[in-house]
């Protein structure tokens, strides 16, 4: 009798007549490092069995059944951040058993759900679900007659069949002949842009990425006028709902098509986004969320069927992850789980800047959040010569000895400029004192920059692109609500701020922003300069984790249950500590 | 410069550490609290229309508020005593399900240093809790009434309804104000005046007043 070997996570095969793992692995080409020779004694060909968090010898297992085999170092996924380079031990909540469909006799009265459950309890000799009975699903079980008969033997009226059952979650969610990768989605919806990752979560590796603008951006550009068209609109929630679903699933289409995967192989999909698009996505009234005291209507990791939510296999789930607080979603969750927040050792503040700049500070043993509406300036909006981080942008500028330098995003001509480069901007014109600690242009320094546009100064950087005072003044706004967020958050743990040893900055913004300016300006305590770290996208990455370890899934809900949400517009403290952070650095006059 | 002068320049410069300092220095030196009140309200007007005139935002307003809420704070306890006019009374507070204060008390600040009492609610505000205080309180002229988000409005509109139920209505006006608000909405809803900024809304109320 032979058996089919398969080995994760390069996909190799071995068809064996039994013996070892170790010589199954040698026999696919798969290399196990076995310094011992396979004599038993050296215990590192460690590998694991159908998904089984347990871990075996390879030199020492025999192969008795067709299995599905993870091999040890490489079977890890690395996280492609630069600053927060981190293993998590691949271990999908989503994963595949073959199973032997045994030729049915009469005088067997099992039921075609018991006669499925007993097959993959048979292949994982127990471990899967652990040997505990899988909680019926009816929406299988109703159509396992046919699903069985498409596995061969005439569903074992005939004789034997092979198939392969999809586990999510510990319960048996598919029964289909054997077919080829098995794959995730990861979906961070952003205010602004959605993006998705499609994952083979054997491998851990991302196959294909793609992005889109939400589209309900037409109901409104932020939050609370989103929020607001449901509240007003007869049938508002389920307008912004079916806009996200419908951008989802063309993200589905197309990173399905880039890495020529049928949809229905995709058997699962991850969430994270602010805490309105996770209420938007799932149709849940925002009312809770934009009244005072601002509080989600449901906060708790969820696991729903995927069946008429979105486009992957029905028998597919879709997972939530839980948000902290109103202003606080899952996508902060996705950074604090990339972030490695479960397993601190030292005290780590980590910043996502967009519309609204979420932040979290913890140590090993607590974590406090905020929100701080730092607006939209950083993302080029409300800023006059404002931008996307698009070709034609300026992204970098510096001063030196009054000679003012600039880059643009593709090399061309400038005609506009983008946040970093508003960041640059400011903070060479604090240094240079053409802006006083105030915020007021001195129209003294440089003068041959300056103009009047509509009325009020205006610094030229380049032939088109220059700087407005009231610009400044959307800087300074900005700048002065993150760093009150930073100090209060500090106050709250009782810490100083130097004490902060690292500073994650997440999201596009913080990737190109120059820590640098950041601290120039004042955003970010000067003290802290040297520690800052940009992250990439990683609240997207923590929805991939999601969906590549059911450790991580656990640990989201256990950082957003422990995080402690500060709400800074009920702090009596915050408007004063506001006020003082509104000044750039420098001496008065 | 005299002591007057440090002290009206202390706070347009919004230098709030060195402010009341300033005003105890003109209190020994023989200055009225009349006087000094005076002299930051002159500079806060110098704020306000600098602000109009777009030669300073909203930062610097902020700053130069918070040195003269310092500035006044030595002075309340003589202020109290020698019955000093005042403009108006004005009762301010931002609205049920909005926890936003920081341009409310922008507005208050402005209102308070154009010479009214201010009697500031706070957030969060119940529209029965507008009508109480206005009621107990013949005094006030002007009621101030703040929403920062979209999906409060309808709650500024609960709030000016049942003011305009109210048997003392005559004798006050309704301001409205914040992010959202626009001239439109509050014709609609029934307010008297809304105005776009805090130094606006001090003018306004001293029209009015």
């Amino acid at each position: 009798m032979s058996f089919t070997v398969r080995f994760l996570p390069s996909g190799l095969l071995a068809e064996v007549d039994g013996g070892t793992i170790l010589e199954a692995a040698i026999a696919a080409g798969v290399q196990i490092d076995a310094p011992c020779g396979g004599n038993g004694t050296c215990g590192k060909c460690l590998v694991s069995v159908d998904g089984s968090p347990e871990r075996v010898r390879a030199c020492a297992t025999e192969v008795t059944r067709s299995m599905t085999v993870t091999v040890g170092e490489s079977g890890r996924h690395r996280i492609l951040t630069d600053a927060v380079q981190r293993e998590v031990a691949l271990d999908p909540p989503l994963k595949r058993v073959r199973v032997k469909i045994q030729k049915s006799s009469p005088g067997d009265s099992r039921s075609e759900w018991r006669k499925l459950t007993d097959a993959v309890t048979a292949a994982t000799g127990g471990a899967v679900g652990s040997g505990a009975v899988f909680k019926p699903n009816p929406a299988l079980a109703g159509v396992l007659y046919d699903r069985f008969a498409e596995c061969g033997g005439n569903g074992g009226r005939n004789g034997d069949g092979e198939g392969e059952a999809v586990l999510i979650d510990g319960e048996i969610a598919d029964l289909r002949a054997p077919f080829g990768r098995l794959c995730a989605a990861a979906f961070d919806i952003g205010t602004t842009t959605i993006v998705c990752y499609l994952l083979d979560v054997e491998s851990g590796q991302t196959l294909a990425v793609a992005s889109v603008l939400n589209p309900q951006s037409r109901f409104g550009a932020d939050v609370i006028q989103r929020s607001n068209y449901v509240l007003e609109a007869s049938d508002g929630a389920q307008a912004l709902q079916s806009a996200v679903r419908s951008a989802l699933n063309l993200l589905l289409n197309e990173v399905t098509r880039q890495a020529g995967v049928p949809l229905c192989d995709v058997y699962a999909a991850s969430v994270v986004g602010n805490t309105c698009m996770h209420h938007l996505f799932l149709g849940l009234s925002p009312a809770s969320l934009v009244h005072s005291p601002y509080n989600p209507a449901l906060s708790d990791p969820l696991v729903l069927s995927s069946d008429g939510v979105l486009d992957i296999n029905r028998m597919g789930r879709i997972f939530m992850l839980p948000n902290i607080a109103g202003f606080v979603g899952a996508d902060t969750v996705g950074v604090m789980i990339a972030a490695g927040f479960d397993q601190l050792d030292r005290l780590t503040l980590a910043i996502d800047i967009g519309t609204n700049g979420e932040m979290v500070l913890a140590d090993e043993k607590r974590a406090v959040a905020c929100s701080t509406a730092a607006g939209p300036a950083f993302e080029g909006a409300k800023i006059t010569c404002g931008m996307r981080g698009a070709e034609g942008a300026i992204d970098h500028i510096s001063i030196d000895g009054g000679a003012l330098r600039y880059s643009v995003i593709g090399g061309g001509e400038a005609e506009g400029i983008c946040g970093s480069g508003l960041l640059d901007a400011v903070a060479a014109l604090v240094s240079a004192e053409v802006i006083l600690p105030s915020g007021a242009f001195d129209t003294d320094v440089m003068p041959e920059r300056f103009f009047t546009y509509e009325g009020q100064p205006a610094f030229r950087l380049s032939e088109k692109v220059f700087l407005t005072q009231r610009d400044v003044r959307e800087v300074q706004l900005a700048k002065g609500a993150l760093a009150a967020g930073i100090e209060m958050l500090a106050a709250r743990l009782g810490v100083k701020l130097e004490e902060i040893e690292r500073v994650l900055i997440a999201g596009a913004f913080g990737n190109y922003m120059s820590p640098e300016s950041a601290c120039g300006i004042g955003l970010i305590p000067a003290v802290l300069r040297e520690r800052i770290m940009p992250v990439g996208n990683a609240a997207g990455e923590g929805a991939k984790l999601a969906l590549l370890s059911v450790e991580e899934w656990r640990i989201a809900e256990r950082l957003a249950r422990s995080a402690d949400f500060v709400e800074l517009a009920a702090d009596p403290g915050f408007q004063d500590c506001y006020v003082d952070n509104l000044a750039f650095p420098g001496e008065e006059e | 410069m005299s002591k007057l002068q440090e002290v009206a320049a202390a706070v347009e410069k919004g230098k709030s550490k060195i402010v009341a300092g300033l005003v105890e220095e003109a209190l020994a030196e023989g200055s009225s609290a009349v006087e000094i009140l005076n002299s930051m309200i002159d500079a806060m007007s110098v704020v306000g229309e600098k602000f109009q005139r777009n030669e300073i935002f909203v930062p610097e307003m902020l700053v130069a508020a918070r040195a003269m809420k310092k500035g006044v704070e030595p002075l309340k306890p003589l202020l109290a005593d020698a019955g000093a006019p005042k403009a108006g009374k004005v009762i301010i507070g931002t609205v049920a399900g909005d926890l936003h204060d920081i341009g409310k008390n922008l507005v208050a600040m402005m209102i308070e240093s154009a010479g009214f009492e201010v009697i500031d609610l706070g957030v969060d505000v119940p529209a029965e809790k507008f009508v109480e205080a206005v009621e107990n309180d013949p005094e006030v002229n002007i009621v101030a009434v703040s929403a920062l988000l979209t999906t409060t409005m309808p709650s500024m509109k609960t709030v000016v309804e049942a003011l305009n139920a109210s048997p003392a209505r005559s004798r006050f006006k309704i301001m409205v104000g914040g992010a959202p608000i626009t001239q439109e909405f509050c014709d609609e809803i029934g307010a008297d005046y809304y105005t776009t900024d805090a130094a606006s809304a001090a003018q306004k109320a001293k029209e009015i007043a």
